[in-house]
């Protein structure tokens, strides 16, 4: 539920983007709970149907054209509500940035994250590596084989996190899966 | 992106590629990846009674970015002392290479695989050094 708030304009309390006292539209947070401003609740698994469905609605509410004729700060809060709006739906829709974004807060890790994988995990993953070179077909299979195992255990720390446990192990298992997804790609930029 | 002319120079034709023998005492072999983006760098160090590096080698699974860093960072290091590469940081890759911010993390990579392979020679030894029973 987002947060109830003061109306800038009229004063009243208003819950959501827009007053629905004066229509004014609210300042948007500067970090807004993406699955909060869809108006959906956290959680793993989505339907994607009812997720565009409801940034379809939440997006309608703060289209800029309903704004064109109010203030310029006004018409720049319908600019952001929809960037807002669009990274939600982006990083809710994808299933590792779904992922990453439920465990830390963020769709992805840091740049200066420094969390190393157990050596032993980073070692096969320079053998693959390794691997890829001579024979592409075995090292994609064989790193495919990892990550539906990597997956499965995500899958089953959700569920669980469902019952109330933690999900502690998730950036772990998360970034397992960005080693192998670099080796079933080939590299990258 | 706009690399500098020092990244691909050792983007194009990396110093030091190659293996050096993983079980000699001499040896030191660092392995590290990068969680920003899953590539992973492999770098040894052999070095000498004096503490002076004498070989560097690396192979890295990763971006141009990572490549060129490798290979700068084993082109600084051979015949310098431990403590020099022990004091070796990210920053200095990064700005000889002119890395765009997207990129720290791969200059980042090669300044962990340096520490990394020091404290595997550090640990080989202390095991040999370790009175025998
Ligand atoms: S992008 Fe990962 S090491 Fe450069």
């Amino acid at each position: 539920m987002l947060a109830v708030t003061q109306c800038w304009q009229c004063r009243e309390p208003v819950q959501g983007p827009v007053c629905a006292g004066c229509g004014a539209i609210q300042p948007p947070p500067a970090h807004p709970e993406l699955f909060t401003i869809l108006g959906l609740s956290p959680s793993y698994t989505i339907d994607r149907k009812a997720v565009d469905k409801a940034w379809r609605g939440a997006s309608r509410k703060v289209h800029p054209d309903r704004f064109a004729g109010a203030s310029a700060v006004q018409r720049r809060m319908a600019l952001q509500w929809t960037a807002h709006l669009n990274r939600a739906r982006k990083v809710i829709r994808d299933d590792t940035q779904r992922a990453w974004y439920l465990a830390t807060g963020s769709e992805r890790p840091g740049e200066r994250d420094k969390n190393q994988p157990d050596p032993a995990f980073l070692e096969q993953v320079f053998e693959l590596n390794m691997l890829r070179a001579e024979d592409p077909a075995a090292a994609i299979e064989r790193a495919r084989g990892l990550q539906s195992t990597e997956q499965e255990r995500l899958s089953a720390l959700f569920q669980s996190q469902a019952q109330g446990g933690t999900l502690d192990g998730a950036p772990a298992i998360l970034g397992r899966l960005n080693y192998l997804r670099t080796v079933i790609d080939g590299g990258h930029e | 992106m706009a690399y500098s002319d020092k990244l691909v120079d050792h983007f194009e034709n990396p110093r030091n590629m190659g293996v050096l023998d993983k079980d000699s005492d001499e040896v030191g072999t660092g392995l590290v990846g990068a969680p920003a983006c899953g590539d992973v760098m492999k770098l040894q160090l052999q070095i000498n009674d004096q503490g002076i590096i004498e070989d560097a080698k690396f192979k890295t699974f990763g971006c141009g970015s990572a490549i060129a860093s490798s290979s700068l960072v084993t082109e600084m290091v051979k015949g310098k002392t431990v403590e020099y590469a022990e004091n070796l940081e990210n920053g200095a890759i990064a700005e000889e290479l002119s890395l765009p911010p997207v990129k720290i993390h791969c200059s980042v990579l090669a300044e962990d695989a340096i520490k990394a392979a020091l404290a595997d020679y550090r640990r080989k030894q202390a095991a040999r050094n370790a009175p025998t029973a």
